[in-house]
């Protein structure tokens, strides 16, 4: 689906312009790139318009972004012994949901969703590369895991636009190993991506970089 | 998140605990540690899950008590007694704890704090204000639940039927929602999950296992349990009982509470005290609760991270 989106940071002299098209890979860089994913993603302000596929998006929350298909991998994780990796991943999972009575209950259908969301994330776990972790408590990782974690969740709610936060922050090897699996998925799903990178670092992506502010 | 259920002979040694507590004792002990254990579970999607203390359960129970000695009382059945019991319970539970100042935009804490609130309300100006005056036989089936030994079995049934429904939960893409909406609400709203929705459900869970605490006073009371029962200070009881099982453990929980159940009588004490003085024993020896003392680890942090297939 296609995004065009508006993002006038505080602070900022001019606003972000970000268009992609449907299925495409796109680039978009800015001073910062962390401020621009919390404004598609809700967290922070500065959305002025978020058109996907032709739907305004500007004013719900972030929930409601994620479900109409706006998803943004930030690829920084909150470090919780509660969470495991594979619970992460999970997160992103928009299957439809057993009711809370059927889930106390524990009704056939329940358990049975239970297992196939535990089964297609492992699934999708290992096609990421992540097939040794979804198993780890979501404490000490290393960033590559966190990064690699973060996207695989976005994947796993079968997005219309998946917004990534480049992670410079990683070694190159890491950063292509990440980005060659997100586009297998995207070969595999059809989403659009939008990469978000700063200003000045070495853009790897091969879409249209866009004008920064 | 929280550990899986325990393989089956955990189980069986927890049920032959809990037949031997049925059998041996002329006390109404399956009752103190149903209610205790009860309390404790409903904490565990509040204390452990979303890490807010909350006196919820007990506001619960005590809502709960009161809806079940007023249908009682006049005349109905008792299966009509409990569903209202449980509704009203987790009905209020869902309110105090979540609705109100979690999808206000208010902190946790506020939420804990509105649950003391209507834990004390509840406590000292709802149930004592609650005049019944006849009182029907709670009959079940033709069994006279008020009975020592179908109470005791009732109670051991709920208590059963509570921590199933709470590993159901806990394994459950609902009970993922509240984890992460308790330590993760950001990358929660950022995956779509309704963080509100996850802080009115566990509530709604907390208050209906509080409400089959508040239940089974009752009916061991024959009337309004005792204030004491559904006091603030049970509340406290109930949350050491928690913390004292490692919050995220089910069977921890269920061990604490029978621990405490079992032995404050013969102690001589009163519940909250024990489950107090466990509570420190488990603070001062660093642990993350009973299971942490015993050797095995409460919530999976202690496992070490895979690291057969490292990525790149």
């Amino acid at each position: 689906m296609s995004l065009y989106a508006d993002c006038l940071l505080p602070g900022a002299a001019r606003p972000l312009r970000i268009e992609a098209d449907d299925g495409s890979w796109v680039t978009a860089v800015h001073e910062d790139p962390d401020a621009v994913a919390g404004a598609l993603d809700g967290t922070g302000p500065g959305a002025v318009g978020i058109l996907l596929g032709g739907r305004q998006l500007a004013g719900l929350g972030g929930a409601e972004r994620a479900r109409a298909g706006l998803v943004v991998a930030t690829c920084r994780l909150p470090l919780v012994p509660t969470m495991r990796v594979a619970d992460v991943v999970l997160l992103g999972l928009r299957a439809p949901h057993p009711h809370l009575w059927q889930t106390i209950i524990g009704t056939t259908r329940a358990r049975q969703m239970s297992d196939d969301d535990e089964a297609a994330v492992r699934a999708l776990a290992g096609r990421m590369g992540l097939a040794g972790w979804v198993d780890a408590p979501a404490v000490d990782l290393p960033p590559v895991v966190q990064a690699l974690a973060d996207v695989t969740r976005a994947v796993a709610s079968l997005p219309d636009v998946l917004v990534l936060r480049r992670p410079e922050w990683l070694p190159t090897p890491a950063l292509a190993e990440i980005t060659a699996a997100l586009r297998d998925e995207q070969v595999r799903e059809g989403f659009t991506v939008v990469e978000l990178a700063t200003v000045g670092a070495d853009p790897t992506g091969d879409g249209a970089t866009l004008a920064g502010a | 998140m929280t550990e899986p259920l325990p393989p089956a002979a955990t189980w069986a040694v927890l049920g032959a605990v809990a037949v031997l507590v049925l059998v041996s004792s002329g006390d109404v002990s399956a009752v103190r540690v149903a209610v205790l254990g009860l309390g404790g579970l409903a904490l565990v999607p509040l204390l452990g899950w979303l890490r807010v203390l909350s006196f919820a359960p007990v506001a619960a129970a005590g809502a709960a008590a009161a809806a079940g000695a007023w249908v009682l009382a006049a005349g109905q059945a008792v299966p009509v007694a409990f569903v209202a019991a449980s509704a009203v319970g987790s009905a209020t539970a869902a309110g105090v704890t979540a609705a109100w100042p979690v999808t206000k935009g208010e902190s946790g804490s506020a939420a804990a704090w509105v649950s003391v609130i209507a834990a004390a309300v509840v406590w000292g100006v709802g149930l004592p204000h609650l005049r019944l005056r006849s009182w029907s036989q709670p009959l079940l089936f033709g069994i006279d639940l008020s009975d020592r030994r179908p109470l005791a079995v009732l109670s051991v049934l709920l208590l059963a039927a509570a921590a199933l429904g709470l590993a159901n939960v806990a394994r459950s893409a609902a009970g993922r929602e509240m984890a992460a909406a308790g330590v993760a609400p950001e990358l929660a709203t950022r995956s779509g999950a309704d963080v509100s929705a996850a802080w009115l459900r566990a509530g709604a869970v907390a208050g209906l296992f509080g409400g089959w605490a508040g239940f089974l006073l009752v009916l061991q009371a024959g009337a309004l349990p005792p204030l004491s029962q559904v006091s603030p200070t049970a509340g406290i009881a109930w949350i050491a009982v928690a913390i004292v099982g490692g919050t995220l453990s089910i069977p921890g929980v269920l061990a604490a509470a029978l621990v405490v159940g079992v032995a404050a009588p013969l102690l001589g004490m009163a519940d909250v005290t024990l489950a107090v003085a466990g509570l420190v024993v488990v603070v001062v020896m660093g642990g993350r609760g009973l299971p942490a003392l015993l050797g095995r680890a409460a919530a999976p942090a202690a496992t070490p991270p895979v690291t057969g297939a490292s990525p790149p």
